[in-house]
């Protein structure tokens, strides 16, 4: 399982005679930048929900029964 | 030696693709959005909002515009979706992600699908289900009605699918107010009636596009000379349409000023491409009357969210 997934375009030879292509260093770069910004945006989803609810519901966000 | 370069090339992309790797950057995703048509529904959505004075946190409002702007983005993406094989044969779309071969069309489906129901249930939850049902409305009008039907099937394809363009000041007044009131109405109805004359402007310099396309626009299928003349008859409405505002109390004296002075540009301009119809001087009017219609549209809007986000109101009566 460890060795599919890490080893999947890190040159194992038993993985090298797979069809899959192995990505180009500008490929490689691409696929970080799209992480990137997927990392950036599901951050900003989570900022975005935190400040609508407390400005949804103000100081009630802490007046709830213990 | 080249072609067999490139198809060396093709065969390997297509192998990334087909291995489930996407080849596309962050800024070909972002293309797909369609992000001039974005900004145009932010700043009419933001119009619609600041005219009726809402009561709401601006972080709601802004995250409700946000929300608007994504629906917006992702009706564009499923649009390129579905025409990219039109895309591919005309100049002026065919450097698009999806006809370049920068991204994949199963992943335009997949990133347009979660965007459009990612706003819209974020809308919802933010605003309410009034704004999300009339976002999700806009985006299925845009995606399925406009794109998949109308736009290859007749000649009053833009007339039709001008309403989903028209729609974002609507689903923005209510996500702020929680109602559809009659200033949104009437923003809508100004930008559906000028939307005609501001694409035909375009179809008359670019018909060879889409008659390579096969797409029906209004010069291919009417001709251009009743091209031009509907061009004029929407222009002869939407002059005095632009000064409803005024008669309704929300656009102040600059907004009539601009207005007059807008529409009246509009019409000359009209008369000017229903008069000129040979040569370089007829494409020459044409192009400057889709180019003075962006103008037109923007300095509208800009001086309503001036006079009234801004504070720069002067009532014209009383």
């Amino acid at each position: 399982m460890a060795s599919a997934s890490s080893g999947r375009f890190s040159g194992d030879p038993m993985v090298q005679q797979s069809p899959l292509p192995r990505l180009t260093p500008e490929e490689q770069k691409r696929r970080r930048r799209r992480s990137v910004a997927l990392g950036l945006a599901l951050g900003a989803l989570v900022l975005l929900f935190y400040v609508v609810t407390i400005a949804k519901l103000g100081p009630g966000v802490l007046n709830r029964p213990l | 030696m080249t072609s067999a370069s490139n198809s060396l090339t093709d065969n390997r992309s297509e192998a990334v693709v087909t291995a489930g790797l996407s080849q596309g950057d962050v800024s070909d995703f972002f293309a797909l959005l369609k992000p001039r048509v974005m900004f145009l529904v932010v700043f009419t959505a933001l119009v619609g909002m600041v005219v009726v004075h809402p009561t709401i946190h601006p972080v709601v409002a802004f995250a409700s515009l946000l929300m608007i702007a994504i629906g917006a983005g992702a009706s564009g993406c499923l649009n390129m979706w579905w025409d990219a094989d039109i895309d591919a044969v005309m100049t002026r779309t065919r450097a698009r992600p999806i006809p370049a071969g920068k991204i994949a069309p199963g992943e335009a489906l997949a990133f347009g699908l979660t965007l459009s129901a990612g706003s819209v249930i974020v809308l919802g939850l933010v605003s309410n289900v009034l704004a999300a049902g009339l976002l999700a409305f806009t985006i299925v009008f845009y995606a399925v009605i406009y794109s998949m039907w109308l736009k290859r099937s007749t000649p009053q394809n833009i007339v039709i699918g001008g309403a989903a363009g028209a729609l974002p000041p609507v689903v923005a007044q209510a996500a702020v107010t929680g109602h559809v009131g009659w200033e949104s109405l009437i923003l809508f109805a100004i930008i559906f009636i000028w939307t005609p004359p501001h694409f035909w402007a375009l179809a008359l310099v670019k018909s060879g596009d889409y008659e390579r396309a096969g797409i029906p626009m209004m010069p291919n299928v009417a001709g251009p000379d009743s091209t031009r003349r509907q061009i004029l008859a929407y222009t002869v409405l939407l002059a005095p349409l632009g000064l409803a505002p005024v008669a309704f109390g929300f656009g102040g004296l600059a907004y009539a000023i601009i207005a007059t002075i807008g529409g009246l540009g509009m019409l000359a301009l009209a008369f000017q491409v229903y008069r000129l119809r040979q040569g370089e001087p007829a494409m020459r009017v044409a192009q400057q009357l889709f180019a003075f219609s962006i103008l037109y549209l923007f300095l509208l809007f800009a001086t309503l969210l001036a006079e009234h986000g801004l504070g720069f109101f002067r009532p014209v009566f009383g």
